[in-house]
């Protein structure tokens, strides 16, 4: 089994630990990451950075970010091929969905938002938590791989 | 640079994301064991993450689990049912004892009951000097002990046999359908004079009669459609004659009270005699 599928499975670990209210530490994703990602390419460096960005933003203080960052992982870990036979995970009350539980489903903002607990129809929510999240990413970028570029997080950086 | 050009940031994490659940050709699948672990959430904290993992990169195993899953549901769904089946019949069962035992009651304090009165009537009639109500009233004491312990079980294949509500038109309706009820003083008073009563209504007394000692006749819907002719023949006795008209031998006692006042002493009509039948029983 490549290393590269070994991290990717790793990954999805400490992601679902996010979604489940459990964010990993800046330790735990160093020993986890760190040295794999700095000899990794690009794609996986990428997605190393963005998961250190996601766990801060769920490791901070503003509850009302992180809620939107819960419902912006739903609606991206849910985009993909359609799920026909899948039902929609029961909201939140029990335990929060995991990615296998809603790959498929292509949530919408809303039904994320129902299933993380919040009845939100605040769409500006996010572009607010997309511009926290690029900033955090390009923060990230430069401590894990230095440089004073906003490397590729940079893209489109007009709202930043 | 990613191996692909982003319009915006939204769409560089989109991008990330989807590769993140890219599925992966395992060769190596989780063990059954782990299945059902996690189904019963047997598995500590960081097993259940790792096949948690592993099931979001592995098809094979997703579909493995998926599959286990619907067949612990489907299980689950059948156990659920056969329990639900299994209990009922205990309870019906149960129920039938207990209504058993309450008919068993009624019908022993009915027995008891019609058998003191009939005597009472049994004694009245011998103290009359008439030889003809003396051998009248033997005759309607033996058939009095016959209904009284004869019958109930042998109306069971009678029950079997039944006929609708509808066509039971009698005067004493009420009685034979349950909703009434016979009193022992009307049978004896039956018993006493047969010749004055019309053959509907001696067969009503005669049907609450067998309800009262245990047999819910309408309970399965089982009565005389009608009571018809019949001409005796050589070589008929009751138990033929109930046996060929009736279903079972067993159910003599019937013909023999609906004629009660051609009987005398409980011997078949000469050769030629009409008498009544019940008419056939519909199933």
């Amino acid at each position: 089994m490549k290393l590269r599928h070994v991290m990717q499975e790793r990954r999805v670990m400490l992601w679902n630990r996010i979604l489940q209210g459990n964010p990993p530490s800046e330790e735990e994703l160093n020993h986890e990451l760190l040295s794999y990602s700095r000899d990794a390419d690009e794609d996986e460096r990428l997605a190393v950075a963005l998961l250190y960005a996601c766990s801060r933003i769920a490791r901070g203080d503003s509850e009302a970010m992180k809620r939107n960052l819960l419902v912006s992982m739903l609606c991206w870990f849910s985009a993909g091929p359609r799920a026909e036979e899948k039902l929609l995970p029961q909201p939140l009350g029990g335990e929060p969905p995991r990615i296998n539980e809603i790959t498929g489903l292509n949530l919408s903002w809303r039904e994320a938002s129902m299933l993380v607990g919040s009845n939100s129809n605040d769409y500006s929510a996010r572009k607010r938590l997309l511009e926290c999240l690029q900033s955090t990413c390009v923060e990230v970028w430069r401590g894990l791989y230095g440089g004073s570029s906003s490397g590729p997080f940079g893209v489109g950086l007009s709202h930043a | 640079m990613p191996s692909y050009e982003p319009a915006s940031f939204e769409d560089l994490i989109a991008g990330v994301f989807s590769r993140e659940t890219r599925t992966i050709p395992f060769h190596e699948h989780l063990p059954a064991g782990v299945f059902l672990g996690l189904l019963d959430g047997e598995l500590n904290v960081e097993e259940q993450e790792q096949a948690v993992a592993h099931i979001t990169l592995c098809h094979i195993c997703a579909q493995q689990l998926d599959e286990l899953s619907r067949s612990v549901e489907r299980e689950q769904r059948l156990l659920e049912e056969s329990v639900a089946s299994a209990t009922l019949p205990r309870f019906v069962k149960r129920s039938d004892r207990i209504l058993d035992c309450e008919l068993e009651r009624r019908a022993h304090e009915e027995r008891e009951s019609t058998l003191r009165s009939a005597w009472q009537a049994v004694v009245r009639l011998l103290r009359s000097s008439s030889k003809v109500r003396l051998s009248y009233a033997l005759g309607a004491a033996c058939l009095a002990v016959c209904l009284t312990i004869l019958l109930p079980p042998a109306i069971q294949h009678w029950q079997r046999s039944a006929v609708t509500q509808e066509h039971f038109a009698f005067s004493l309706q009420p009685i034979a359908v349950g909703s009434g009820r016979v009193e022992a003083s009307q049978l004896v008073e039956l018993l006493n004079s047969p010749q004055d009563r019309p053959l509907g209504e001696v067969a009503a007394l005669l049907i609450g009669q067998l309800r009262m000692a245990g047999t819910p006749l309408w309970e399965r819907g089982a009565a005389f459609a009608g009571l018809r002719d019949y001409t005796i023949k050589r070589g008929d006795t009751w138990e033929t004659l109930a046996e060929q008209h009736m279903g079972s031998r067993a159910l003599w006692p019937i013909i023999v009270l609906a004629n009660a006042h051609l009987s005398g002493g409980g011997e078949v009509p000469d050769v030629g005699t009409v008498i009544k039948l019940p008419s056939s029983l519909e199933p």
